[in-house]
């Protein structure tokens, strides 16, 4: 398929675009920052 | 794993299923909420695979809820919300007269560019069986629009 079709395409599904991207990625990254300092506990001291 | 991407990506294929703005939206929230509680794939098809599984159980969820509500409350009935993403041209139309299942795999695989074989696992079809299936898909467009090429 070519780039031309491709962009046919994605016009051709008429889908909005999303509107609350921004906002969720700055708290998915936080959230996922937090996730990642999550160290699982050692078994035995 | 690039979420701004990602996100446009998952959005997309739930927009495709749940034909509401806001309600994709939502799921596609909750889509990347679920993947964080999940262990973290250093492979991308395997993180795709669980987006995409995740979105799709969050949408047939949707749609049950839906059900359960009752077709009295929706705004519309499907033919008159596919009518709104689908009308004026030609391809809009050709992809209208495919069924569900077709046109997303048509999405994943050119507008998302999802792999075929993540496809293949998402469907629970081989890969093979994947790239049969596109053809086909694409051969009824071209037929459909009476072209060689989509445009």
């Amino acid at each position: 398929m070519t780039r031309s079709e491709k962009i046919a395409l994605n016009e051709a599904f008429g889908i909005p675009e999303p509107e609350k991207k921004r906002q969720f990625i700055a708290e998915y990254e936080q959230l996922a920052k937090k996730q990642k300092r999550k160290s699982i506990s050692p078994l035995f001291y | 794993m690039d979420i701004e991407e990602q996100y446009d990506k998952i959005y997309r294929f739930c927009y495709l299923r749940v034909r509401h703005r806001e309600t994709a939206e939502d799921i596609t929230q909750e889509t990347f909420l679920r993947y964080l509680e999940h262990p973290q794939y250093h492979s991308l098809d395997k993180t795709l695979q669980l987006l995409y599984t995740i979105a799709g159980n969050l949408c047939t969820d949707e749609f049950r809820k839906k059900t359960a509500v009752g077709l009295s409350e929706t705004d519309a009935s499907d033919d008159d919300i596919e009518d709104s993403v689908l009308s004026k041209f030609s391809l809009k139309q050709a992809l209208g007269r495919l069924d569900s299942t077709d046109r997303e795999i048509i999405l994943l695989r050119y507008i998302n560019e999802v792999p075929v074989n993540v496809i293949g696992k998402i469907y629970n079809m081989s890969r093979f069986a994947v790239n049969r299936k596109i053809k086909r898909i694409l051969d009824e467009l071209h037929k459909d629009l009476g072209k060689e090429e989509l445009i």
